[in-house]
């Protein structure tokens, strides 16, 4: 490996002085995504990068791969940093590519409704600008202000608007990628979106976490802009109530472009941050879109719908609040040092064994826990619970366990956790037994020397570039993860920021 | 046998002295069209080779026991053959010689046509008995034997209050392997086939079970969607047995109604509308004259026709297609007939084996607002090659269609070649539009396709390291 005065020397001819970075304060910013973690995760990863670059052109990711390659350099690319698995933050260091400043509209093509962008513009910024051009990017990250096209997209994102559109494997079309070898391709034919078009590579970025390369531009499908988007909301006594009405929407002839659950414990964090809001209840917001006939024969028939399960609904003004509100999801995290969020899909039919399971897991570990859900299509629910916890406190970092139980808990009822990254790698064997061989192979093909976002996803690394401690394996990381469980179990009191009339 | 097959043949046939200096066009018509004459004998034979046996798997563990009787894990003992029969499979593929024992899965119905390089010995799968149809009771899905029926799972997805939300774009009787081993294109209005494919139970060369995806949720945030990076060329990475499939339930109101049109161009007036209008059918067909007789015999219509589905809540369907209607101006004749998909399977399956005849040379997609022009150029194709065409298609929520035109003259290797390269080129010289085959998918000289071709080429050799799903070919 090259020193790394030599290597800011050569990055520096790249990028200029002014988008090469060896500051303290930027590197450190740099080291962590929306995940907690705790600070005794640097003894066992490199979580600060030794450089954070902002380039603006592909051409500048090409030739800072190739440095990669001569140098010995690791590259990390980095979206919004929304993301919660460790999937784009440093283990070894290396020089973490910032992509915000690839931003800008590249193509509109208005007869196909298609939009090409760089890859580091935020899902809002796509959107807005979509709907400035009279279309509509249906699917949408709920981080999506902060949440990079590019960033999502590498995560395999499901979000608002995928009930009706499907994820963001669904309006990506095309992208442009950096491949470890420091070629620029693109991963599919954008004029032929059929399911018969081979060697269309979309699929192996879509989750692949930025570990085969480094997306610099997506094309994006869009649709017309509907005529209406009605939010209605409605309200039920607690969370356990909404358990037979989601299975229920899901079976029914209903076609709504979103459907959102909300735990009464997330209004009551909300509330406790901004003293407004509504009060703690179970709540179910539905969205429609359409032409405007169809959305009102559609809110009539889920009136009548939710009437016969016994759900009240809400005014208007506090309908339109919520789908206002819909990307401010974690206001929350103003309450404490830390918060905790676990993402999964699980089987809409086991939706109400998985909240009986969350349920068991805050009384056995003592914390408050909101569960926050929304249908991702009729067989599945992204059920995403999210704890505070307190980081000043020795046991704080217990609270990380929740979320392994949680895990366990979704592989049992066969659902599964969102995202592997750094943090939730453990689950790679488990999720994808017998059939982990194919995944490696993916990585093994595009990025043979581990250059482009190495040790993550399907295998752990360490900060040490030692034998035997130079990978984590992932039934270490469970047990790890077990005990603090344990541990936390033993805790004498629970956790508690908020008070919730009795509800748990 | 599949593209990675053929385009690595193809690489290694124009290396050959005899061939050095052939054009890659000239070649691949050569050895599409199997001109004797022009090719060196070791490439005639490798064309002309047949599988060694075929054997019809009764469950996944003969499946799984075939996949390690050919990568040498076990002898053909373990099939439970009688000695007779053990020393015939053993002699019939050549066992101890030194050639890799290929496993290939028959298709049930190609649309087009076969790939150049045939199987070459080694074990072909007859998946008919791997039909088995599992729905879930609780949930909205169904996990099938990739040897059922697409219709098959149709019919048992409505007996069990469920709908299938993906339609045939040719009403052909495909089998689940049509769509991993075939070239069978299923779709929807609002979502392609990939959106309804949750996971594939399948077994790698080493004869490791492997699920790709999931069974019950879809794979997002799993790592690398492998499920759909190799969907198109899954028998070329390992050997599917069953899927999974989202399904949907049974809305209470079910309305199949046809639009007559006098010409192409007011149709696709009617598709641009529709498609802007973000009215949603579960399925919206296209048909020329000809098709729709073949689809309903003794029915009238226009020369053109759109058939849509509408499904949902009876208000909801109601002021649907109320609002369809006035959409769809230009129309001679509206009508509500029963859905294609609901009739008997057994008239199904006859009606498919009339439309089987038919010479597809493959799809071609392209914006709505460009559907009269390709009608009007895949015209001149039926005028040029005199064979009349019978032109079925499906159109996307995005704005575009797919279109397969048939052609009713004979299967023959240079008349599917000639009318695929009269399409080729119609296509090419109608901006926005794509030609997807199979020869086209060999003819394609774009940089970047044949960069990620290569690609997959590089992953086959990892995934299928033992060299037995479905292995290259070397002449020699």
């Amino acid at each position: 490996m090259a020193s790394l005065d030599y290597s800011h020397r050569r990055l520096v001819n790249i990028f200029g002085p002014e988008r090469v970075s060896r500051h303290p304060a930027e590197r450190l910013m740099h080291s962590r995504d929306f995940a907690f973690l705790p600070k005794a995760a640097n003894l066992q990863w490199k979580l600060i990068p030794d450089f954070v670059v902002l380039p603006k052109r592909v051409e500048e990711v090409s030739a800072l791969v190739n440095l990669a390659y001569e140098a010995g350099l690791l590259l990390v690319p980095h979206g919004g940093g929304s993301g919660l698995a460790g999937g784009a933050v440093p283990n070894r260091g290396g020089v973490l590519v910032d992509m915000r400043q690839m931003n800008r509209v590249v193509k509109v093509d208005a007869d196909r409704r298609r939009i090409t962008v760089q890859a580091g513009m935020t899902w809002k910024e796509a959107a807005d600008f979509a709907a400035h051009k009279g279309l509509f990017l249906p699917v949408v990250p709920q981080g999506a202000p902060a949440s990079t096209i590019g960033g999502w997209y590498s995560s395999g994102g499901v979000g608002i608007g995928s009930m009706k559109y499907g994820s963001a494997r669904d309006v990506v079309v095309d992208a442009e990628a950096v491949l470890p070898n420091g070629d620029a391709i693109h991963t599919a034919d954008p004029t032929a979106d059929g399911d018969l078009a081979f060697a269309n590579l979309n699929p192996a970025f879509f989750g692949g976490e930025g570990t085969i390369g480094i997306l610099t531009e997506v094309t994006l499908q869009t649709f017309p802009k509907p005529e209406e988007i009605r939010p209605l909301s409605y309200s039920t006594k607690d969370l356990w109530s909404v358990r037979d009405i989601v299975p229920a929407i899901a079976d029914s002839d209903l076609e709504p472009y979103h459907v959102s659950i909300i735990d009464p414990m997330h209004l009551a964090f909300v509330k406790a941050t901004r003293h407004e809001g509504l009060d703690p209840q179970g709540l179910l917001n539905v969205v429609f879109d359409g032409p405007k006939d169809e959305v009102n024969a559609s809110e009539k028939e889920l009136d009548r719908f939710m009437e016969e399960h016994g759900a009240k609904k809400l005014p208007e003004t506090d309908a339109r609040a919520q789908w206002d509100g819909r990307f401010d999801l974690y206001p929350a995290r103003r309450l404490s040092g830390g918060l905790v969020v676990a993402e999964s899909l699980v089987p809409t039919g086991r939706f109400p064994d998985v909240l009986r399971s969350v349920g068991n897991l805050i009384k056995r570990l003592k914390m408050q826990v909101a569960v926050n859900s929304f249908l991702v299509d009729r067989n599945t629910v992204a059920v995403n619970p999210y704890l505070l916890m307190d980081e000043q406190h020795p046991l704080g970092p217990t609270s990380l366990s929740f979320v392994k139980k949680f895990d366990d808990a979704v592989l049992r009822v066969g659902g599964h956790p969102q995202g592997l990254g750094l943090f939730h790698a453990f689950n790679f064997d488990r999720m994808h037994k017998g059939a982990q061989g194919l995944y490696t192979s993916v990585k093994a093909v595009f990025d043979p020397h581990y250059k482009v976002n190495p040790g993550k996803m399907v295998e752990v690394w360490t900060r040490y570039a030692l034998p035997l401690i130079d990978t984590i394996p992932p039934e270490i990381m469970r047990f790890g993860l077990d005990l603090a469980a344990v541990v936390r179990s033993l805790k004498p009191t629970r956790d508690r920021y908020v008070t919730l009339g009795g509800a748990r | 046998m599949g593209l990675l097959v053929d385009t690595a043949f193809l690489d290694a046939a124009s290396t050959a002295p005899a061939l050095q200096d052939m054009l890659r066009p000239a070649l691949v018509e050569a050895l599409f069209t199997r001109n004797d004459r022009a090719l060196p004998p070791e490439l005639v034979a490798v064309l002309g080779r047949q599988p060694s046996v075929t054997v019809k798997a009764k469950s996944d563990v003969d499946v799984a026991k075939l996949v390690q009787v050919a990568n040498g894990q076990e002898s053909t003992v373990s099939l439970g053959l009688s000695a007779e029969d053990f020393h015939y499979v053993r002699r019939q593929l050549e066992v101890g010689k030194d050639r890799d024992i290929g496993i290939y899965l028959r298709p049930f119905a190609l649309t087009t046509h076969p790939w150049i390089v045939p199987p070459q010995g080694g074990i072909e799968i007859d998946v008919r008995d791997l039909s088995e149809i599992e729905i879930d009771e609780k949930g909205h899905r169904a996990v099938v034997g990739i040897g059922c029926r697409w219709k098959a799972l149709y019919d048992a997805a409505v007996q069990a209050g469920h709908i299938v939300p993906f339609f045939p774009v040719v009403p052909l009787d495909y089998g689940i392997v049509d769509a991993f081993a075939g070239d069978a294109l299923f779709e929807s209005y609002r979502a392609p086939f990939r959106r309804y494919l949750l996971g594939v139970r399948s077994f790698t060369s080493h004869g490791r079970k492997a699920r790709l995806g999931f069974e019950e949720v879809p794979n997002h945030g799993t790592g690398y969607d492998l499920l759909n990076l190799l969907q198109n060329s899954l028998t070329e990475f390992v050997v599917p047995v069953a899927a999974s499939f989202l399904l949907a339930p049974r809305p209470r109101v079910m309305k199949n109604i046809a639009f007559h049109y006098p010409d192409p161009a007011k149709l696709a007036e009617a598709l641009a509308k529709l498609t802007a209008s973000g009215r949603s059918p579960l399925y919206a067909n296209v048909y020329d004259a000809s098709a729709w007789q073949l689809l309903r015999p003794g029915a009238t219509g226009g020369p053109f026709t759109l058939e849509l589905g509408l499904a949902g809540a009876p208000t909801v369907v109601a002021v649907r297609e109320k609002g369809v209607e006035a959409l769809l101006a230009g129309f001679t004749a509206k009508e509500e007939i029963a859905s294609p998909y609901d009739v008997e399977a057994r008239s199904y399956t006859k009606n498919a084996e009339k439309i089987g005849r038919l010479l597809f040379p493959g799809y071609v997609l392209g914006p709505a607002k460009s559907f009269a022009d390709l009608v009007a150029k895949l015209k001149s194709v039926s005028q040029a090659e005199r064979a009349k065409m019978s032109l079925f298609g499906s159109v996307r929520a995005q704005g575009s269609f797919v279109l397969a035109p048939g052609f009713d003259t004979p299967k023959e290797r240079p008349k599917i070649y000639s009318v695929s390269h009269r399409v080729w080129d119609l296509v090419n010289a109608t901006p926005g539009s794509v030609y997807l085959s199979r020869l086209a998918h060999l003819w394609s000289e774009d940089r970047m396709y044949r960069e990620r071709l290569a690609w997959m080429q590089k992953l086959k050799s990892e995934i299928d390291s033992a060299k037995v799903v479905e292995p290259r070919v070397v002449p020699r």
